[in-house]
């Protein structure tokens, strides 16, 4: 044994050279280096977690932003579309307005129209009258029962207008009511 | 013969016998980790380890030869 | 850290030197034997308190080796950083291995083995791969006898100061080298000791494990005393078989790591002994093998520590 080198001191001094690496290894390496790897591996996870978490969030708000836009889109249709027969209903009753304005206009505006014609005529009318009765003193040279001769002439121009324009009935029947 | 001759002898004859069962040994458990490489390639990791657990098994045998070797060889016994 | 190209510059330029002195010393045969001892070469012999402490070469080592280990792991795991860097990276990685081996050898009970085994595997790996920078084994103290001189080969730079006592055993032929650094694997002493543990933990945990029917792996005579003579007489010689291959085991330990590394410094003296640059093949094979000693160490420790914890449910089926 002795020549192989083992003897009892050296291989005591090496065992707790062994022991004493093992201590010092433990103390120094495997503590802190496996404490880091667990807490790398628990850091990991914990940020994959977060990860997923916040994954998972944004898709649920990417989700109800969606729904909300929906819900928006929606609301918002049928609101245009509400509005929109709205102002097609306005639309309607103010063209009927404007309708009706207008032929409310052109009635007043005919039935002024005719006043004046009416009054024209009547005018027109008595002055021929007065002309043809001067025409008529003049050429008769005679004074003419005013009363009958004006009845005369009116008969005269009814006549007249029968022939010439039937369409106005209403001096017509003036006349005739006259 | 002298006395330092028949150490001489012994030393080679420890040495060179004990190196022959192991030569084989290692070529076997080499071709075999070869082959089960071949088949199996996913796996040739863990052969490895296992070819290198198994040969120095093996060697051992051959440092053992060694080590008495060096025992005559070097006047220890 | 292999892989860091400036680690392999200063490796390659430190094989470049040492072949440069063996160029301009070539070794002679006498040199190489004075260089080769099974035991290790006492360096130091302190007198403390009445005690001489006789210190070796190879425990040197170990303490530079330990030394080493405990600077990087102090350095490295000082500021710890959630985010590595540097060499809490290279050592966070090494650890991981070792776990992630441990893991893989020894399943759900891992943790439990994994401070011995990886102590192991660090502490001869740092010990290996120091012993083989080139230029330590060769730099030490020759005790020349009077009127010796020093073979061819080893040339002597001055005397030795004189805290160097190294020991000149009697029958001894020729002059001895006594290098101030050894592989600390070449020492048995060391190698014995950590094959000693190594079983000696496996036991532990065995006991650990299964209590008392652990011994029952050893001395199993249940079968005897039920009568059953003949698988009795099997179990009880079976038993006698594990005893002695544990034992064999620390052998194994022992001489496997100390066969292969002492072979390796061997191989290499004799190589350079031979021609110049034969030595370097050799080199890359003894850097493997360094690496791989201290591997096998560890897996094997903690192989046998499996087998050694998990034979319970073979034992209950056994029975």
């Amino acid at each position: 044994m002795d020549k192989l080198g083992i003897n009892i001191p050296w291989l005591l001094a090496q065992l707790i050279n062994v022991i004493l690496i093992l201590v010092l290894l433990r103390v120094l390496a495997y503590k802190p280096v496996l404490a880091m790897l667990d807490k790398r591996k628990k850091k990991i996870a914990e940020s994959l977690e977060y990860a997923d978490k916040v994954k998972a969030d944004a898709a649920a708000q990417q989700k109800e932003f969606e729904r909300k836009y929906e819900e928006q889109q929606r609301e918002f249709n049928v609101r245009l579309q509400s509005s929109q027969q709205v102002a097609e209903q306005e639309r309607q009753r103010i063209v009927a307005d404007a309708h009706e304005e207008a032929l409310k206009i052109k009635e007043s505006a005919r039935g002024e129209l005719d006043y004046e014609r009416n009054q024209m005529v009547a005018e027109l009318r008595q002055q021929v009258i007065e002309l043809s009765m001067l025409g008529a003193q003049r050429v008769i040279g005679a004074n003419l029962d005013q009363q009958k001769s004006r009845q005369l002439v009116e008969n005269f121009l009814n006549e007249v207008e029968f022939g010439g324009n039937g369409q106005k009935p209403a001096l017509t029947k003036e006349g005739a009511g006259a | 013969m002298t006395d330092q001759g028949l150490r001489l002898i012994a030393t080679a004859l420890a040495i060179g016998l004990a190196a022959i069962g192991p030569g084989i040994g290692i070529g076997l458990i080499a071709g075999a980790a070869l082959q089960a490489m071949g088949r199996n390639p996913e796996a040739s990791g863990t052969l490895t380890t296992t070819m290198f657990i198994g040969i120095v098994f093996t060697e051992a045998l051959a440092i053992f030869g060694l080590v008495i070797a060096f025992m005559i060889g070097f006047k220890i016994f | 850290m292999l892989k860091n190209p400036k680690v392999w510059v200063i490796v390659i330029a430190a094989i470049v030197m040492g072949a440069l002195v063996k160029i301009f010393t070539p070794l002679s045969i006498e040199a190489v034997r004075a260089s080769i001892s099974f035991a290790p070469e006492q360096l130091f012999a302190p007198h403390i308190g009445g005690y001489v402490f006789s210190i070796s070469n190879t425990m040197c080592t170990t303490w530079i080796a330990m030394l080493i280990i405990v600077i990087l792991f102090f350095f490295g795991t000082r500021k710890m950083q959630l985010i590595p860097g540097g060499l809490q990276n290279v050592l966070e990685m090494l650890i991981e291995y070792l776990v992630g081996l441990a893991e893989s050898v020894a399943g759900h009970r891992a943790m439990k083995f994994f401070a011995i085994a990886s102590t192991i595997f660090i502490l001869l790996l740092v010990s290996n791969l120091i012993a083989l920078i080139p230029g330590f084994g060769p730099i030490g103290v020759i005790h020349l006898a009077e009127g010796e001189h020093a073979p061819q080969g080893i040339t002597i730079i001055g005397d030795a100061p004189s805290i160097f006592e190294t020991k000149h055993e009697p029958g001894q032929e020729g002059p001895i080298l006594a290098p101030f650094v050894r592989a600390p694997a070449t020492d048995l002493n060391l190698a014995l000791a950590l094959a000693l543990i190594s079983v000696v933990m496996t036991q532990v945990y065995g006991f650990q494990a299964q209590g008392a029917r652990y011994l029952t792996r050893f001395f199993s005579f249940g079968r005897l005393l039920k009568g059953n003579i003949a698988f009795g007489l099997i179990d009880v010689f079976v038993g006698i078989v594990e005893l002695i291959s544990e034992i064999m085991k620390i052998v194994a330990f022992t001489f496997r790591l100390f066969g292969n590394i002492f072979a390796g410094e061997i191989v290499l003296l004799i190589m350079a002994y031979l021609f110049l640059v034969l030595p370097f093949p050799f080199y890359g094979l003894e850097l493997f093998v360094a690496v791989i000693q201290a591997f096998v160490f560890a897996v094997l420790t903690l192989a046998f520590m499996t087998i050694a914890s998990a034979e319970h449910e073979a034992g209950a089926e056994h029975h």
